[in-house]
């Protein structure tokens, strides 16, 4: 079952501003899609394409089904300067309509897993970058939804921290959930991810499973940073 | 380099960086529709006051006018013009130290002096007319509100280099009941003339030991930064409020970890549904953003200070400006909370807004309402007006509301 269709002619931010071109995917649930590129490759951008936040989209995003919820990790931290993170726990339940017993046994695994619990009420912005990353990542998982949008979840995070994410993920894919996940760590989405959509200059160059990615770039048995460097050279 | 050319060239950046402010913060949109306006409701009421038509100038006795220059005489600032880089230089030529000591005195005698002209010149129609003094009593009055202001704001900041943070805020309630009891003495010719001769022994005792103290020179710099940060803050704050982005008037640097209302998150709504939870957020972000808050105080005080001096029919159309302005600073900050980038990171089910945005800007309205309205009542027709007029008000601020809403 498809949780996201994604068929974009164009998009960017105005219509003489086109960043991306012919960005045609799909993802089903319980797989993890890598969205690689160099810098500029259009990876943010499609991701902001699939959100809806674009001023210009020529094409259409389709989710699985109306009720279906997904939940988006920016690069960037994205908080409520004059809330806690408590407040910002309670806003997402809320709009969620979690119970108070649901919320609970959800977040206090978490936030004793990327050990924020001593801060449930302080300022986000007070926060190191890591553990405002950290939050972006448990409002996330609280909401247990179909579908995972990550930009660059790794930067900031320390190696536990990421471990922890990970293993996260990889629970969540089991109950069925579909992550599309952007990334610079190749050798981390190799291991991880079931299939890889590779991005350049705003259009994608290859995708599909390692072995189709190693079949477009005809190197047997590279591994995906050799076969993406090999495709982005053909693509210049 | 003399303590002389020091001080000039630390005044010169002083009165530049004030020159750029200005000039961020006031353009021609500001001169027209704030400054200008505001001068001229000033001038229409001050001519009021001379020619013996100010009502409420009737009511201001010895006591209240005590009251109230001292705490106009407790606002001033000492700057040190002094920079990081000087430290240094003063530390190898310590006979600097006490000239650009003097020069700053000096200075602020100069300012100081001016300010107080100017303030018992405005205050002069009182003084002469409502209370029937003198003009030899004006200007010893004059002398010693000088006097005062001086010694005042030299200890204010002595206390600051020298002393903590509570002692400071006692002290500052001493200087003020002792200030407002020596300008109530000096009510009286003789009062006057007894005070001037104190203050001035008083004043050249303090400001000879203050010269003698030990600088505190990296006190003194933060101190400065401080009030440049502070009036900046409050200068790009107002504005914003004039079209200025936003983020000119953020504090340069959040510190408190917790938020000082609802420091351990309590709920203001009860349950976990999204109306709730859209409240809840608009409600506590609002409260706790110390200068949508400042703003809202601001237009419950302009619209009070319109209501109590204006003629009556102006007093009701301020009533309704003001609410309606109110209502459409509810509306802003909506607008602000519900555009916000967090609401991009989930796929949030979808709801008719208009429904909790209305119930919210009702009970934002609320406190703006109740006191403008009763402030009316009571001005117009008395004890019956504290009654009815809140009800009036309070249906009209569901008609400002429910015309709000339908623009969202």
């Amino acid at each position: 079952m498809n949780v996201l269709d994604v068929e974009i002619f164009d998009a960017g931010y105005g219509k003489n501003e086109i960043i991306i071109k012919e960005i045609f995917f799909s993802i089903q649930s319980g797989e993890l899609v890598g969205l690689i590129g160099p810098n500029g490759a259009g990876k943010s951008t499609t991701i902001k394409a699939t959100l809806g936040t674009l001023d210009h989209i020529n094409g259409s995003v389709q989710f699985g089904d109306e009720k279906m919820r997904y939940s988006y990790i920016p690069e960037q931290p994205v908080f409520y300067e004059e809330l806690t993170l408590w407040e910002h726990i309670q806003f997402t339940a809320s709009i969620c309509e979690l119970d108070e017993t649901t919320l609970n046994n959800r977040v206090k695994p978490l936030l004793e897993m990327f050990r924020l619990d001593q801060v449930i009420h302080q300022l986000p912005s007070t926060f190191s970058k890591g553990m405002q990353q950290k939050l972006m990542i448990v409002l996330a998982f609280l909401t247990q939804p179909q579908l995972y949008i990550i930009d660059e979840p790794f930067i900031g995070l320390d190696p536990k921290a990421m471990n922890d994410f990970l293993k996260l993920l990889e629970k969540e894919q089991e109950q069925g959930a579909a992550v599309l996940m952007s990334t610079h760590m190749l050798d981390t989405a190799e291991r991880i991810c079931d299939r890889f959509i590779l991005l350049s200059g705003g259009q994608i160059i290859a995708q599909g499973t390692l072995e189709d990615i190693r079949e477009t770039a005809q190197l047997e048995s590279a591994n995906l940073f050799d076969s993406f460097e090999v495709l982005m050279e053909r693509s210049l | 380099m003399t303590g002389k050319d020091l001080f000039r060239l630390r005044l010169k950046h002083h009165l530049k960086f004030f020159r750029r402010l200005q000039r961020v913060a006031i353009d021609w949109a500001v001169i027209i529709y704030i400054i200008l306006p505001i001068l001229f409701v000033f001038f229409l009421h001050y001519n009021s006051w001379w020619s013996l038509e100010a009502d409420w100038l009737h009511s201001v006795n010895e006591i209240n006018l005590a009251l109230v220059i001292g705490f106009l005489l407790l606002l001033g600032f000492q700057h040190s013009f002094l920079h990081q880089a000087d430290v240094l230089y003063l530390w190898q030529k310590k006979s600097l130290i006490r000239k650009l000591i003097r020069y700053r005195l000096q200075y602020y005698l100069v300012i100081s002096f001016i300010r107080t002209v100017i303030l018992i010149l405005i205050l002069s129609p009182i003084l002469l007319l409502y209370l029937e003094w003198g003009p030899i009593h004006i200007v010893l009055f004059g002398g010693v509100s000088y006097l005062l202001h001086n010694l005042a704001n030299a200890l204010m900041r002595d206390l600051k280099v020298y002393q903590y943070r509570w002692t400071r805020a006692l002290s500052y309630v001493g200087l003020y009941a002792v200030g407002s009891s020596v300008l109530f003495i000096s009510t009286t010719t003789l009062g006057s003339l007894c005070s001037l001769i104190l203050l001035v022994s008083i004043n050249i005792f303090y400001l000879n030991l203050a010269s003698k103290l030990k600088p505190k020179f990296y006190k003194e710099i933060e101190l400065d930064a401080n009030q440049r940060s502070k009036l900046t803050h409050i200068i790009l704050a107002q504005s914003t409020y004039v079209g200025a982005p936003e983020f000119l008037a953020e504090s340069p640097s959040r510190t408190r970890k917790k938020p000082w209302l609802f420091p351990n998150s309590r709920k203001i709504f009860n349950g976990y549904l999204p109306e709730s939870g859209y409240r809840e957020v608009y409600f506590k972000s609002l409260l706790r953003n110390r200068n949508w808050v400042l703003l809202y105080v601001q237009i419950i005080g302009v619209g009070l200070f319109g209501i109590l001096t204006f003629p009556n029919v102006f007093k009701v159309l301020f009533w309704v400006g003001m609410l309606m302005l109110t209502g459409n600073l509810l509306k802003s900050y909506w607008g602000k909370v519900m555009t916000h980038r967090f609401i991009d990171l989930f796929n949030w089910k979808k709801m008719n807004m208009q429904p909790v945005a209305k119930q919210s800007f009702l009970l934002g309205m609320a406190p703006a309402w109740l006191i403008l309205s009763v402030a009316l009542g009571f001005k117009t027709l008395g004890i019956w007006g504290i009654l009815f007029i809140p009800l009036i008000g309070c249906v009209l601020s569901r008609i400002i509301v429910r015309y709000i809403v339908s623009k969202i």
